[in-house]
């Protein structure tokens, strides 16, 4: 093995150990933080963001003009999703991590309207507690709030299509949905940070591989995680989980389905 | 931080907290975007010296400031060695660990200050922002900055329940694990976080819905607006400052492309 390589992979284990060490709640790495990101991809991802919050919009007026009390219920459900960021959850290895609620908020409200409470929900996350940033809201909107909810969503629906267990699709649709955050967070990074060799693919490998180590134990907490609270929401608010129907058709949980694990 | 207690802090009384929300807000929004634009790693130092100094007059501890930045600090330095030893071809120094040399770069150097630095000054402008303004007044001014309504008025709830729903959900989880205590496997941790979610959002659905009823019977409909939040036009004092701010951030944005 030649020096520069054996540089490289000294770095690489050094960055690891020293991610690790420095963050034993691994969720915080998922936001991109404030001025991480040069100008014109903090631009370019506002933008790309744009048409999507728009969407959401569209759909939650349409929803809420036919179902005015839903506004309230739609406030209520967006401070849960901040709440719930905040909350701990042991991880596989050992750490505690914090749900992103990306798929759990997929399921009940839809991808759109999770576009628009993901986004408010980053806004609170950067200003209240500097968590990601205003100027990455944009590429944090972008894979938080809609690509892991559209994977989740597509997930759920097409495992539930295919006649799988409840529980499966709910656990694959709320762990892969974490994961794609992730993955699209590395592309957004080697987009902004490509390597000097390899440019910008080997870069996203090396974002990828350094958010593997800490992101897989918490897809799957976060899986696991999703699967609980459909169990209790299954068991004790089936009148709720109807209401929520609207937002996404028909196919949320029934009691007679259960969700077990 | 307990969110409650930056409710509190946004409160205080001091001249940057009496200065008018809506010209601070706009300001502040501004500068952290220009600190994502200049590409010269002393000016952002600079923006960042100057947000510190502002930071003091909330007369608040270095504490409440140091809390928002350790966590993005803890990327920072990191990004700055990766940086560092990464990028450039200039060489500054080499440092020696048996076979491994590892060599610094001058322009690695720079670019590490100009992200960490950037880094710095953001979150300490966005600190500032929050600390001294009410969130209420910052999502108002977002109103008036053609953000659309819908998006106001959910952030406006939103913000109203997650310190009531945040206590509920800590002190629902705080009472199990007095009764069962936290010593079992993970996979019993995770359903017992599991259960507490799943209560707290059950009862944020059903107060949602004692909330509306509640909202009808006091003459609610859907074509109800609610008054103007801010009904004082902003004071002349309040512009100059804002002025000479937004001429100090130009100002910074001249240089960075002259330099």
């Amino acid at each position: 093995m030649n020096l520069s390589k054996v540089k490289k992979i000294g770095l690489l284990i050094t960055y690891v150990i020293g991610v690790y060490i420095v963050f034993p709640d691994s969720a915080y790495a998922m936001h991109i933080m404030e001025g991480f990101l040069p100008f014109n991809w903090a631009a370019f991802w506002m933008v790309a963001m744009v048409p999507f919050v728009i969407l959401g919009v569209r759909s939650i007026k349409k929803t809420v003009t036919l179902y005015p009390n839903l506004k309230m219920l739609l406030g209520m459900a967006g401070a849960f999703a901040f709440v719930l960021s905040a909350m701990k959850i042991p991880s596989v290895t050992g750490s505690c991590s914090h749900p992103t609620g990306v798929g759990l908020g997929a399921i009940l409200f839809g991808p759109t309207a999770m576009t628009v409470l993901g986004m408010i929900v980053l806004i609170f996350q950067a200003i209240l507690l500097a968590h990601g940033g205003l100027t990455t809201l944009g590429a944090n909107t972008f894979s938080m709030a809609i690509v892991g909810p559209l994977v989740s969503y597509a997930i759920y629906k097409g495992l539930k299509k295919l006649g799988a267990p409840q529980w499966l699709s709910i656990f694959l649709a709320a762990a892969l949905g974490d994961l794609m955050t992730y993955v699209t967070t590395s592309f957004q990074l080697g987009l902004a940070f490509p390597a000097a060799t390899g440019g910008v693919m080997a870069s996203v490998i090396k974002f990828m591989s350094i958010f593997a180590f800490t992101q897989v134990p918490l897809a799957i907490s976060e899986g696991i995680l999703t699967v609980m609270v459909f169990n209790v929401l299954s068991v004790y608010s089936q009148k709720e989980l109807q209401v929520l129907s609207v937002f996404t058709g028909k196919g949320l949980p029934s009691s007679k389905q259960g969700v077990k694990a | 931080m307990e969110l409650a207690v930056l409710d509190k802090i946004a409160a205080a009384d001091t001249p940057l907290h009496r200065w008018d929300g809506r010209v601070k807000t706009v300001l502040f929004l501004s500068a952290i975007i220009v600190s994502t634009v200049l590409n010269h790693w002393y000016l952002v130092a600079g923006l960042w010296l100057v947000a510190l100094a502002s930071f003091r007059t909330l007369n608040l501890t270095w504490r409440h400031l140091f809390i928002r930045l350790y966590i993005p600090f803890g990327i920072a330095w990191l990004v700055f060695l990766s940086l560092l030893f990464t990028n450039g071809s200039h060489a500054l120094f080499v440092i020696s660990l048996r076979q491994l040399n590892l060599t610094a770069y001058r322009e690695g150097l720079q670019l590490g200050f100009l992200l960490v630095f950037r880094i710095m000054a953001a979150v300490t402008l966005g600190s500032i922002l929050s600390f001294s303004t009410p969130m209420i007044e910052i999502l108002e001014t977002l109103r008036l900055c053609k953000v659309p309504d819908l998006i106001i008025d959910l952030a406006a709830m939103m913000y109203r329940y997650v310190f009531i729903l945040t206590e509920t959900g800590h002190n629902m989880r705080r009472a199990q694990l007095s009764r069962m205590g936290d010593n079992t496997s993970w996979l019993r941790q995770a359903r017992d976080v599991g259960k507490v979610a799943g209560y707290v959002l059950t009862k944020s659905l059903e107060r949602s819905i004692r909330i509306y009823k509640a909202m009808l019977s006091r003459g609610y409909n859907e074509n109800s607006t609610g008054a103007d939040f801010f009904t004082v036009p902003v004071s002349k004092t309040d512009w100059r400052i804002g002025l000479l701010g937004a001429a100090s951030l130009t100002v910074l944005v001249v240089l960075n492309l002259m330099l």
